[in-house]
């Protein structure tokens, strides 16, 4: 059921003369069975492409089936047409080297934010001790020094969502996939914790596919924005993200931030999203 | 330095006897602060208490209707070992009923929640033993166990099972499905997120059930006795009623229910000594903003 870790000789084995992109979704689509005997077309014949250590968001309206798409990379759904190829594998069941995140940030109360951050090693079976080092540092990183021992019911919702993203990253995955992750925060603390993640995948870099209805924050964050029609989920367009990078709060002001943003609101105006 | 031939004189140390006083200062203190804490609860207590003092003590109020809390006082302590031989009986009752509702309850409910077929299969046949009164039950568990004490332990066990499956079955069904993606997503096995999510985050509504599950197992072994024993607080019960001795009956009255309220707390204290102190409310909060 697991995919077996590509090396690079598989992957050129395959496309000798272009090198293939770390995630390839080829047609997918997904239909949920309705009882008593209806279906529901959740996504239609998506096809995009995410480069290594590229960040990909995700935006489109609610019920276009972004959540369905993140669950299909990560092989917790069989889709019903299409597949999805990591690194050259398709995928057919969970695979190993996937780090998630959802809008809840589902920590377990019962355990400190270090043990938290160290479930994904408990479950991996693998030793404690050499990562903890590692825990440590990401908290660090994301703010948490200090917070390691607390529970999470004595930490902030902003707080707990930063420890959540962390126990994403702790078994060093190579794709991170967040499905809205920031919807439940505040505003102020979701411009926060976005550039947090920035900085995050900027020292440890990942290929991420990030969910979220907001179209500026889709624009803010990413490489590659891939827009999501209503239900059934198709592709409206996908855009390549020019925004200079390091982002910043001054990328807002910036006039291509507000091309994009303009851009991505005409296509949802256009499938009808926006009237 | 100062103060150096004063501590020579005190064999004690006077960090030591300074940390002893300012801990009775503290002690003072702190009782201080439960008596207005629990001012209220204290009055309305004494309130109750002096109402049947004085209601006791009407002469148009026969001693056999309402006895005082005085004659109640003095009756049980005129033969304190009785009383205390047959509660030894009842609570040994209650707690093996309670001890094997729980070692049944809770691997049945873990069943229900594992699978369908058992689920259409335990739960109707559950609810319906609910449904029957348990003094309806009584006789024939007589006849199936005799006079002893066994008849009494099953009756216990039976009236604790329900609450102990219900909630170990709502408890185990609260994991978020978001969680179990998570989980399998890191590759992990059914049992893995049994025992590392599922069993843990039910633990607050499995304590939930015991403390209903005790109280219940008293209500039923004390039925049972009621049917037919020859020894245990509600064969004594009745036997007071036989003999019209009212202070008697209101002493075991007040004795069962002093009993319940130890057993009930009783289970308290080891949810605090055994749960994370996160653990000890339930283990997935909604909080504000986090819908969907």
């Amino acid at each position: 059921m697991k995919l077996a870790p590509a090396g690079p000789a598989s992957a050129a084995a395959r496309a000798p003369s272009s090198p293939r992109a770390f995630v390839e979704i080829e047609d997918l689509s997904m239909a949920y069975e309705v009882p008593p005997d209806s279906r529901l077309l959740a996504l239609d014949g998506v096809a995009c492409a995410i480069a290594e250590s590229e960040f990909c968001t995700i935006v489109g309206p609610s019920g276009c089936g972004k959540s369905t798409l993140l669950m299909l990379t990560a092989g917790l759904y069989e889709p019903s047409g299409g597949r999805v190829v990591i690194a050259g594998e398709p995928v057919t069941g969970p695979w190993d080297g996937v780090g998630m995140v959802f809008q809840r940030d589902l920590l377990l109360e019962w355990r400190s934010a270090l043990d938290n951050v160290l479930l994904p090693i408990e479950v991996k079976r693998l030793p404690r001790r050499a990562f903890e080092e590692r825990a440590r540092s990401l908290l660090r990183l994301v703010g948490l020094a200090g917070f390691e021992t607390a529970f999470p019911e004595q930490l902030s919702v902003g707080m707990r969502q930063r420890v959540a993203i962390c126990r994403a990253l702790i078994h060093d995955p190579r794709l991170l996939l967040m499905d809205e992750p920031f919807a439940a925060v505040d505003p102020l603390t979701r411009e926060k914790l976005g550039f947090d993640l920035l900085r995050l995948t900027g020292e440890h870099p990942k290929t991420v596919l990030f969910v979220t209805h907001s179209v500026e924050e889709a624009v803010l964050l990413s490489d590659q924005v891939v827009v999501l029609g209503p239900r059934p989920g198709r592709i409206l367009r996908r855009l390549r993200n020019d925004l200079p990078k390091p982002r910043s709060l001054a990328s807002r002001s910036d006039p291509r931030f507000h091309r994009l943003v303009d851009e991505i609101r005409a296509e949802f105006q256009a499938a009808g999203v926006l009237s | 330095m100062r103060e150096a031939p004063k501590v020579l004189a005190e064999p004690l140390g006077s960090e030591l006897r300074q940390a002893l006083l300012s801990r009775a200062a503290r002690v003072r203190r702190e009782e201080r602060s439960w008596i207005r804490r629990n001012a209220a609860v204290l009055l309305v207590y004494g309130l109750v208490l002096a109402a049947w003092i004085v209601a006791g003590s009407l002469p148009s109020v026969p001693a056999f209707i309402l006895p005082s809390p005085l004659s109640i006082l003095q009756r049980v302590a005129r033969d304190p070992g009785t009383l205390i031989f047959h509660s030894l009986v009842t609570l040994q009752e209650v707690v093996l009923g309670f001890l094997l509702a729980v070692l049944l309850g809770i691997p049945l409910g873990v069943l229900i929640v594992w699978s369908r077929l058992l689920e259409r299969l335990f739960y109707p046949a559950l609810v319906a033993l609910q449904a029957i009164p348990k003094v309806a039950l009584a006789p024939i568990l007589v006849i199936w166990f005799g006079f002893g004490p066994t008849s009494k332990v099953t009756l216990a066990f039976v009236t604790a099972l329900f609450p102990i499956v219900i909630n170990t079955v709502v408890g185990l069904s609260q994991t978020p499905p978001e969680m179990i993606h998570l989980m399998r997503s890191l590759g992990a096995s059914g049992l893995q997120i049994f025992t590392k999510v599922r069993l843990m985050a039910a633990a607050p509504q499995v304590f939930g059930g015991f403390k209903i599950g005790i109280t219940l197992a008293m209500v039923g072994a004390v039925v049972g006795e009621f049917i037919a024993a020859n020894k245990g607080l509600g064969y004594f019960l009745l036997i007071a009623n036989n003999a019209f001795d009212a202070p008697l009956l209101f002493g075991i009255v007040i004795l069962l229910s002093l009993l319940s309220i130890g057993l009930f707390y009783s289970i308290e204290l080891l949810q605090l000594l055994l749960l994370p102190r996160p653990l000890r409310r339930s283990a997935w909060k909604v909080r504000p903003g986090a819908g969907a």
